[in-house]
């Protein structure tokens, strides 16, 4: 009887255990995390616009329908990226996610410098580095620029813009489309 | 040989639970914390890196991109205002004040997060089309047929979830003075 109650204790503690190293592997074993969703999107290296109909349209569980979205996969393990988007003052968002899909970094249009934003992504030996050069060179910068070290050398980018109405869409789309999203000039 | 079964019961047990611990939490999240006003639920602390395990291992089974601190927060519900699980099959009358935020959007998904079929590609209530009466407080209705007002159709069978995303709003962040009111579901005719 004390024998089972031993191995009962036992049994308990050693839930425990196996609870909390199967849910810190879930991440990690999930196949279908946000970024690998993106992938049939042809969205490495340049915004492409989440689909609005079809299959696509639920590329992205529970995404926002009010909103029209563009998304862009970034690898900043050689270069770091820029991101060069327009926020229309209906509501447009730029939101940086790391590879498992947690968002680091969010601007919205209020952020925005005539209507524009432009963020590079850097990896933290990058970071490092531009700043020991920044203190050379002058500070005299056309625009004020945004630098933020991403967690992971692989992440996406999500563009939202807010749709007031369904006849805002297709010119909402033209401005997703016109983000820029790219390794950073040398 | 009892020794033996005795190893392998306790090996069994242990795996058992601790595997259901996990099924469970990651499909259903932790049954307290995060903010909850009535039937809704939000998670304020997956729009950033410091995401609980719980929170990141349930992210990564939905595959969802949740939104950043300071851009949003989603509250979702699965229950009307009395508990009941929301049903394709009947209506359903949203009304309340929203707490300050820039704008809101409402909008149905099957429980996995798809869309659901939309003849009229009218997906999502917000804000901006929002139909305001004087001294009333916003409403949104929804039903399979059309209604008068400010309608979001449903179609299909079975069970759907409701998604109330603000934007640029302090509830959910530690800058909210107090606990907001949002809509309440109240269930209409089934059929």
């Amino acid at each position: 009887m004390i024998r089972l109650a031993y191995a009962l204790a036992l049994a308990l503690a050693l839930a425990g255990l196996v609870h909390v190293a199967s849910l810190l592997a879930v991440p990690r074993f999930a196949e279908r995390g946000p970024y690998e969703r993106l992938a049939t999107l042809n969205a490495d290296g340049s915004f492409a616009a989440l689909p609005d109909e079809g299959e696509g349209a639920d590329a992205l569980p529970f995404r926002d329908p009010a909103f029209v979205e563009a998304a862009c996969r970034y690898d900043v393990s050689e270069r770091p990226a820029t991101v060069t988007a327009a926020l229309p003052p209906s509501y447009g968002a730029v939101a940086f996610h790391t590879l498992e899909g947690l968002p680091f970094y969010a601007l919205t249009d209020r952020a925005a410098t005539d209507g524009r934003v432009e963020v590079t992504v850097l990896n933290a030996a990058q970071a490092e580095k531009a700043e020991a050069e920044e203190l050379e060179e002058d500070a005299a910068a056309p625009r004020p620029r945004i630098r933020i070290v991403s967690p992971t050398d692989r992440g996406f980018v999500l563009l939202r813009l807010f749709a007031p109405a369904p006849s805002a869409r297709p010119g909402l789309v033209a401005t997703a489309l016109s983000a820029r999203c790219g390794p950073a000039a040398p | 040989m009892r020794l033996t079964l005795l190893i392998l019961l306790t090996l069994g047990v242990a795996a058992a639970l601790g595997l259901g611990a996990t099924w469970s939490t990651v499909e259903r999240g932790l049954p307290v914390g995060g903010l909850v006003i009535g039937p809704w639920r939000a998670d304020p602390g997956v729009g950033g890196l410091g995401a609980n395990p719980y929170q990141r291992a349930a992210l990564a089974r939905r595959g969802e991109a949740p939104l950043a601190y300071g851009d949003g927060l989603a509250f979702v519900a699965a229950t009307d205002q009395e508990g009941r699980p929301l049903s394709l099959a009947c209506d359903y009358t949203l009304t309340g004040d929203m707490p300050a935020a820039r704008l809101w959007t409402l909008a149905a998904f099957l429980p996995d997060g798809r869309r659901m079929a939309n003849p009229l590609g009218r997906f999502a209530a917000t804000s901006a089309e929002a139909v305001r009466m004087a001294d009333r407080p916003a409403s949104v209705i929804l039903s399979r047929e059309a209604r008068a007002g400010d309608w979001l159709p449903l179609s299909g069978e079975g069970p759907f979830v409701l998604r109330l995303n603000l934007y640029e709003t302090a509830v959910g962040t530690p800058l909210a003075r107090s606990k907001p009111t949002l809509f309440t579901i109240a269930r209409g005719a089934c059929r």
